[in-house]
């Protein structure tokens, strides 16, 4: 009977694994339009003020207290300084933001998706916003590879939260983020170089969870998957880009925004 | 038995901890609400609009305008330097509206309409 309970209790929460995922656009917020809008456009204004032509930013969808170590937010993409043609034929100047988003109906597969600056914040847990400013000459590269569709060739649909960022198996927000700039860098879309390099010059962030509870997650959950890993679980993380372009001179900055105050991210 | 039951019980809190450290999934809602939402928000404010955009073409050089047919790389190099034509922080633009890639339900509807 105590076994039989156990299997009732075991399914139910299988049931609510549902709900178990990482970047996807959000259609619920936590804040008032008018809050959301207002911080969107002075993340968007702080930036301008830089001069970023192209910038990568995060967001935080949990709260922090939830991150396992070394992680500070949860969705990472790029953003564009454009022309953007309004749907009243208008045009106007601000940022365009090129994520890689989870779907909603199926957490182990992903899409490319182009948004702006409040629907990137729309549903976060706060208003806190990662900023890394590269150097001019790879903000320039960042918009070429954009243009050019680098982004779109370079999209693996098979998604995983932990995704290994040595391989190509599986990909999420942060390592096609950084397949990008990487692809920037180089110059290329060549996976193959562009993981070679990212494996010979790129330090990810170690995932200090367990591997059981890893395991655990990988049979039952779709979107997450230990199986593109040895026997380190490491992932890329918003922090650990800045980390790896500070380190080759090719950041300008890397700050948190909240509050209108703005901090050093390390 | 009891072993069986044991190892379930640990599963359950091993995944209940787990399950904390993604990012929460969020409900589909209509496509308008978002707009919607921001549109009454700023009705409050004169200055304010929400708008959907449309077509997007990264600008490379502070006060260009730029069309879908340029190419990136034209406004990239300064011939005579070598150097891209980027050398300053020279502080950009940013429109005052909200933009947002949802549309508004009229506008929807007109899209609805022309596929069907």
């Amino acid at each position: 009977m105590r076994y039989f309970k156990s299997l009732i209790f075991l399914f139910i929460l299988l049931l609510s694994l549902n709900t178990f995922a990482g970047s996807q656009q959000n259609s619920e917020s936590k804040f008032a339009a008018e809050e959301v809008a207002s911080f969107a456009k002075s993340v968007e204004k702080y930036a301008a003020k830089q001069g970023a032509r192209a910038f990568i930013i995060a967001r935080l969808g949990q709260p922090e207290k939830d991150l396992p170590h070394g992680f500070q937010f949860t969705h990472t993409a790029i953003a564009i300084y454009s022309q953007i043609t309004l749907d009243n034929g208008d045009k106007a100047k601000g940022y365009a933001i090129y994520n890689l988003y989870q779907n909603a109906e199926n957490p182990a597969k992903s899409a490319l998706m182009t948004d702006y600056p409040v629907d990137f914040f729309w549903g976060v847990e706060s208003l806190k916003a990662g900023i890394i400013i590269p150097s001019p000459d790879l903000q320039i590269r960042l918009i070429e590879a954009i243009s050019s569709g680098k982004n779109k060739t370079l999209h693996n649909p098979n998604y995983s939260l932990i995704a290994n960022p040595f391989n190509n198996q599986f990909q999420n927000c942060t390592e096609h983020t950084l397949n990008v700039i990487n692809a920037a860098i180089y110059e290329t879309d060549d996976m193959a170089r562009i993981k070679a390099n990212t494996e010979a010059y790129f330090t990810p962030q170690l995932v200090k969870v367990s591997r059981f509870k890893l395991a655990l997650g990988n049979w039952f959950a779709k979107g997450v998957s230990t199986e593109d890993h040895g026997r380190k679980i490491q992932t890329t993380s918003f922090t650990s880009i800045a980390q790896y372009l500070h380190e080759f001179g090719l950041m300008e900055e890397a700050v948190v925004f909240e509050e209108g105050e703005v901090s050093r991210l390390f | 038995m009891k072993r069986i039951s044991q190892l379930f019980t640990l599963g359950l809190i091993a995944l209940t901890s787990f399950a904390s450290h993604a990012e929460s999934a969020s409900e589909h809602a209509s496509k308008g609400s978002r707009h919607s939402a921001l549109a009454s928000a700023h009705s409050t404010t004169a200055s304010a609009q929400v708008a959907s955009g449309v077509v997007v073409v990264p600008l490379l050089v502070v006060g260009s305008t730029a069309s879908a047919s340029q190419a990136v790389g034209e406004s990239l190099i300064d011939t005579a330097s070598g150097k891209h034509k980027i050398d300053k922080h020279e502080p950009l633009e940013i429109t005052e509206i909200t933009i947002t890639v949802d549309r508004s339900p009229a506008e929807q509807m007109k899209k609805s309409e022309k596929k069907g």
